[in-house]
């Protein structure tokens, strides 16, 4: 728990301050062109692009703390 | 001399009332229940606190949803991912000054208040006495809800309240179970709290009929991705899927909700 949380930390504070342009099926190009986007590690091992805009860290950390990439 | 004996009795009422309504409570609850009617194996916990502010007011809610409110509100709200997920998602509040209930449901995309008046007909047993936590406890019963209860209330402790959406006895309510217990509170600490912030903004919850509600489960029920509506938020189909997929799983067994009608 405490090398998720540590991952977590850093991966959120790298990718709220950088861009990526970095396209997924999910995610059309001229979308991810105005997201920022980083890789979130779930509780049970999953990795997962997340991409965000006009969204608070607040309301971004609530979603992902209840979606936790669906684990259980 | 009765009259003094009189006065007496009435000031050491009044004394215990006012050191208790000058002050901020925490009641903390173990909440035993069945989540599934048709496996009386299937038992869970959780802890619960009923905070009493010195404002007349109660909030009843899961502690996991307490920590929740007050570290989004933090500054540190990435210290979220250390706790986890409350099973129930209410903030119920009542207010000493009338019967209007108001429960704060937090569905992350989708906040809603409900609010409703409970009537509560208590039938007061006073042959029935026990010990709980120290205090002298006298027992009452209740229909709510499709359930019937046994309360043991004491009068030591002159605030009118209790867990969930009970309250009205003379006293405070320490244990109440249902008459089949699939639902059970139990007082273990009472605590005095120096300051009190309810870390509930109950401007961000819109008002939401009962019926209006029931659809919204219905809903999310079918679809439990609902909840993480999000525009601005982009996550790859598949984790959505894998949130429908274990949530429905999990839901099939949630079949005994605390209120039956």
């Amino acid at each position: 728990m405490k090398n998720f949380l540590l991952t977590l930390t850093f991966v959120l504070a790298t990718a709220l301050s950088f861009a990526s342009t970095d396209s997924k099926p999910s995610i059309s190009e001229e979308e991810a062109a105005f997201m920022e986007c980083f890789d979130f590690n779930d509780s049970c091992g999953g990795s997962w692009e997340v991409c965000h805009e006009n969204v608070s860290t607040v309301d971004l950390i609530a979603f992902l703390w209840e979606w936790d990439g669906g684990c259980q | 001399m009765k009259n003094y004996k009189l006065l007496f009795l009435i000031l050491v009422i009044f004394s215990a009332q006012s050191i208790f309504s000058q002050n901020n409570y925490r009641i903390k609850y173990e909440l035993t229940y069945q989540i599934d009617s048709t496996d009386a194996n299937n038992i869970q916990y959780d802890i619960m606190y009923l905070d009493i502010s010195q404002k007349n007011e109660s909030f009843f809610r899961p502690e996991s949803v307490f920590l929740k409110d007050s570290i989004l509100q933090s500054n540190n709200p990435n210290a979220l991912f250390s706790i986890t997920k409350p099973k129930f998602r209410y903030s119920i509040v009542k207010n000493s000054d009338g019967e209007k209930i108001n429960s704060f449901y937090d569905y992350t995309a989708y906040k809603f208040k409900l609010s409703e008046d409970v009537n509560l007909n208590w039938k007061l047993d006073n042959k029935e006495k026990k010990k709980i936590l120290g205090y002298n406890a006298r027992k009452a019963t209740v229909s709510y809800g499709g359930r019937n209860y046994i309360a043991w209330y004491t009068n030591e402790i002159s605030i009118q309240d209790g867990p969930y959406k009970f309250k009205g006895l003379p006293g405070l309510i320490l244990e109440i179970h249902d008459d089949q217990n699939h639902y059970s509170f139990k007082a273990f600490s009472i605590q005095k709290l120096a300051d009190y912030n309810s870390y509930l903004i109950t401007s961000d919850f819109k008002t939401i009929s009962k019926e209006k509600f029931a659809d919204f489960k219905k809903k999310i029920k079918q679809k439990p991705s609902l909840i993480l509506y999000n525009p601005g938020i982009r996550i790859p189909k598949e984790g959505m899927d894998k949130y429908d997929r274990n949530h429905r799983e999990r839901n099939k067994y949630k079949n005994n909700p605390i209120e039956l009608n």
